[in-house]
């Protein structure tokens, strides 16, 4: 459910993005196509934008996922919890004090539905915040080869 | 210093920032305002005007929030407390009852969240208990607002600096007069 831990470096909003991405902000960066060769064994200043590059294309990413999670305001996994308990309830077989069990559990649910959605908005915060942080530090490296 | 033209795509899509309630259009429409506000020149200026219209957004977009949040008539969604509700009442409903209540159910649209009046004072105790039921949201709400308010007070300055630069850039190197006399 939570993916455990470093999964966010791994595949989410704090991996490494695409190569594609990181391209087209160092084209933007640069005003031109960087040489491939040029990239093998780049210049200082080819260096400070490319790492500026990646930057960018990170904090893309976290902006990305922190605007997904503003409108999350339910753990769709737990929701999906719930769900399997509401149809508990519903069943014939079952005896009345497995069904209690299951509306007690339903409820209990949906507070941890609701506290983990603000832990998910609280991350990813945190991601933008740090995303934001390096690439201003990256932008003032570069500006000095500007 | 690249040059800035305008075969340079925006980046990212600002498609993917937004939510469903914020348009690509009007995005665009304020980007194009900041541009003229602040003159930037070249890839990198532009780059901070817009991450400048970002900060405003997400300041927008949280005060929203916090506004539907604290909107006293709308109706509080508890999932769980509705489903056992529910299973309790049709338990005790009698079978023919229960078909009925079956059909109708399908019938029945969601009901929008009807809009508070404005300046009614009579809500205040309302709008109040509201924000205690969700102090832990609101929390994280207020802060969102702080953390975009620093970073973009940072755009700007970074901003300033750039354009520094470059401005200081432009001048010619200064010559020294009488130097070796």
């Amino acid at each position: 459910m939570t993916g455990g831990r470093g999964a966010q470096r791994r595949h989410g909003a704090q991996a490494r993005p695409p190569r594609e991405d990181i391209m087209v902000h160092l084209e933007r960066i640069l005003g031109v196509t960087p040489d491939a060769v040029a990239l093998l064994e780049p210049d200082e200043a080819t260096a400070a934008a490319l790492h500026l590059a990646e930057c960018e294309a990170r904090l893309d990413r976290a902006h990305r996922h922190y605007a997904e999670a503003q409108g999350v305001n339910r753990h769709a996994d737990l929701d999906h919890l719930q769900d399997h308990l509401e149809d508990l309830m519903y069943f014939n077989w079952i005896e009345d004090a497995a069904k209690r069990e299951a509306a007690a559990r339903v409820m209990r649910l949906e507070r941890l539905s609701t506290r983990y959605a603000n832990h998910g908005k609280r991350l990813a915060g945190r991601y933008l915040r740090e995303a934001q942080s390096r690439r201003d530090r990256a932008l003032e490296h570069y500006l000095a080869y500007y | 210093m690249p040059d800035d033209t305008e075969k340079l795509s925006r980046l990212p899509d600002p498609g993917r920032m937004l939510l469903a309630d914020e348009s690509a259009e009007a995005y665009d429409a304020l980007l194009s305002e900041y541009i003229q506000d602040l003159h930037p020149v070249g890839a990198l200026e532009r780059r901070q005007v817009e991450l400048i219209l970002r900060c405003d957004l997400d300041i927008d977009r949280q005060l929203r929030m916090i506004a539907q949040h604290l909107n006293p008539l709308a109706e509080e969604v508890n999932r769980g407390a509705e489903a056992v509700r529910d299973w309790l009442r049709r338990s005790l409903m009698h079978p023919s009852a229960l078909e009925k209540l079956d059909e109708e159910e399908g019938q029945i649209l969601p009901a929008e969240p009807p809009l508070p009046p404005e300046g009614d004072g009579r809500l205040t105790p309302l709008i109040a208990r509201r924000y205690a039921q969700q102090r832990e949201l609101m929390a994280i709400h207020q802060r969102e607002v702080a953390a975009a308010e620093r970073r973009r007070r940072q755009a700007i300055e970074l901003l300033f600096k750039i354009q520094d630069r470059r401005a200081r850039g432009s001048v010619p190197d200064a010559e020294v007069v009488g130097a070796g006399d």
